[in-house]
């Protein structure tokens, strides 16, 4: 694993503006980084990236088991107890879930350590799937990058496999986020599009614009029914707000299902340290207050469970960076320090596909807490 | 090859659509007739005393079945500012439920004249913050502010008395599909700043 320069193609901006990539640049900053990329052998992938990916993905669903039957845990974790029969019943049919990212580290040598499993509203997607795709091929194509070079990328592929999959039939599948965002939108297009070119029709609607009928139904904006949504907006937010509690009743399908709310959770970190102590992809974790804590060698680092973003978090004795989050509990962590690459701390973004781990995309900068401001930098492999 | 062997998009960026067509698009307006209550109504000529109880008992109850409902009185009263919202009494219990008072009933011309019991729909009224509260709930046969229908469209005032227009799908009675209240998703993402991670 190496970090390497390259000229940036004249035109990428052009590019960016021409798919909707509308946060390439934020606040004049490149967002989207091509003058930086990572290198990998073939090898640092596949056993240092991709199979550690499918282990911790297969972790995590027994980790929902593990969870849903202990009414303990589902409470330390903050899921509403109105919501617990609704998960369970999602996981026993086994409503499928899309997709997700393991930010893990990783410094080409080690096995890497999860930092966390970002299950229910990922982002940074279409950069990692598209952009970057294309980055290389341009650069084979123009000469400035070796031929047999490669990545790790077929995120785009299994998106699409996974919709044809979802056993949708002829229902239309809605697709809702935040609409005035750019990044959410961005986002929910481009699945939409995998959508679409996996056959299923398809419409889109902003979360606000949601309606509920008098039996607890949910339509659209022309008045159908809702019968699959996948929503680009987390679960504690849907459950606590002012139509959240008709989900549990209603019939709706949902993408990512409510039991992916065992996961997207802080919590879960210190869950998988209690089924798999000593685990070598496992830092070492514990709940707010476990007198384990105290035990923990070196520094740690406190992550609110339902945080996003790299706010709220705390190494050691360091004050808090700033954010909205905190109020359902915090979980505590042995602290790893992202690797140095001359001043500059990437975190691999492992993504899984309908259960399979298929591509990465890499955030950068200066901090040890990767913000959402931290660059999106690509990565080839060769050799 | 760990990469996909080509990557596609179908929609051009900008082109996705995100809302439905404009209401008016789908929608013909129909003309009516605006009352607060069945005296006024009887007042006004065009129907006898009874067809404007009977208009106004099943414009109560589709005001029952179908108001807009909100979860706290807060959320109601954003949405009919001036209007007064009132708990709805639930018969199979649930969460408690809030709806704007029925500020007066349409009656829909063309259909009451094909029909003995003319057919009605409950409307809602607002004020605007900058109107005087005082005009906006009383005055005149059909009272100030803007009124509108359970479904959100707006009723527009004809040039005189009771004349009103609106849409036609004001009229549809489905309220097993019809939507109640929008908004109930998303108030959370504006204190967060996006819910993505």
């Amino acid at each position: 694993m190496e970090r390497a320069r390259i000229a940036f193609r004249p035109d990428w901006q052009q590019q960016a503006a021409s798919v909707g990539f509308a946060h390439a640049i934020i606040d004049g900053k490149p967002y989207w980084d091509e003058t930086t990329y990572y290198r990998f052998t073939l090898d640092e992938i596949e056993r240092g990236l991709e199979a550690p990916t499918q282990t911790l993905l297969g972790m995590c669903y027994d980790a929902v088991n593990y969870i849903i039957a202990r009414p303990d845990l589902m409470r330390r974790l903050a899921i509403p107890e109105m919501a617990w029969d609704y998960i369970a019943k999602s996981w026993r049919r086994h409503d499928k879930d899309l997709y997700g990212r393991f930010d893990l580290r990783y410094d080409g040598t080690a096995p890497p350590k999860l930092y966390e499993f970002n299950a229910d509203t990922p982002t940074a997607l279409f950069e990692a799937a598209v952009f970057q795709w294309n980055w290389l091929e341009q650069n084979i194509e123009r000469g400035t990058m070796a031929n047999d070079a490669d990545q790790f990328n077929s995120i785009h592929e299994k998106l699409i496999a996974a919709f044809g999959k979802l056993g949708l039939g002829r229902r239309t599948l809605h697709l809702s986020g935040l609409g005035d965002d750019d990044e959410d939108r961005l986002t929910v297009e481009y699945l939409d599009d995998c959508a679409r070119q996996a056959g299923l029709a398809t419409r889109l609607i902003a979360i606000a614009d949601i309606g509920i009928t008098a039996d607890g139904r949910f339509t659209d904006l022309e008045d159908n029914i809702i019968t699959d949504l996948f929503k680009l907006y987390p679960w504690e937010w849907l459950l606590a707000e002012t139509f959240g509690a008709y989900l549990p009743g209603d019939t709706m399908r949902m993408i990512e299902p409510p039991w992916k709310m065992t996961l997207a959770n802080k919590g879960l970190l210190a869950v998988l340290w209690e089924m798999y102590p000593g685990h070598e992809l496992l830092l070492p974790a514990y709940f707010d207050g476990d007198p384990r804590i105290a035990e923990l060698r070196g520094a740690t680092v406190r992550k609110p469970l339902l945080g996003r973003e790299g706010r709220n978090i705390v190494i050691g004795n360091r004050p808090p960076t700033a954010g909205p989050y905190g109020e359902e509990g915090h979980v505590v962590q042995a602290l790893a320090e992202l690797p140095d690459f001359v001043g500059n701390r990437p975190v691999i973004g492992s993504w899984v596909v309908a259960g399979e781990a298929c591509g990465i995309g890499i955030r950068e900068e200066a901090a040890l807490v990767t913000s959402d401001t931290a660059r999106f930098v690509p990565h080839i492999i060769l050799g | 090859m760990k990469r996909s062997v080509a990557v596609g998009l179908t929609i051009a960026a900008g082109a996705a659509a995100w809302y439905a067509l404009a209401p008016s698009a789908r929608d013909e307006e129909i003309a009516g007739n605006l009352y607060t209550d069945p005296q006024s109504c009887a007042a006004d000529g065009r129907y006898t005393r009874d067809q404007c109880i009977t208009a106004a008992v099943n414009a109560n109850e589709a005001h029952q079945q179908s108001a807009p409902r909100y979860a706290t009185q807060a959320d109601c009263l954003a949405d009919f500012p001036g209007s007064t919202c009132q708990p709805l009494y639930q018969t199979g219990g649930g969460p408690s439920l809030f709806v704007p008072a029925m500020a007066g009933f349409v009656v829909a011309a063309t259909v009451a004249s094909a029909m003995s019991a003319p057919s009605a729909v409950p409307v809602y009224r607002t004020c605007r913050n900058d109107a005087d509260p005082q005009a906006c709930r009383s005055g005149g046969s059909v009272g100030g502010g803007a009124y509108y229908t359970g479904s959100g469209s707006a009723v527009s005032r004809g040039s005189s008395g009771s004349s009103v227009s609106l849409a036609r799908s004001g009229f549809t009675s489905a309220p097993s599909t019809a939507t109640l209240s929008r908004g109930g998703f998303g108030a959370r993402a504006a204190a967060h700043g996006g819910g993505h991670s």
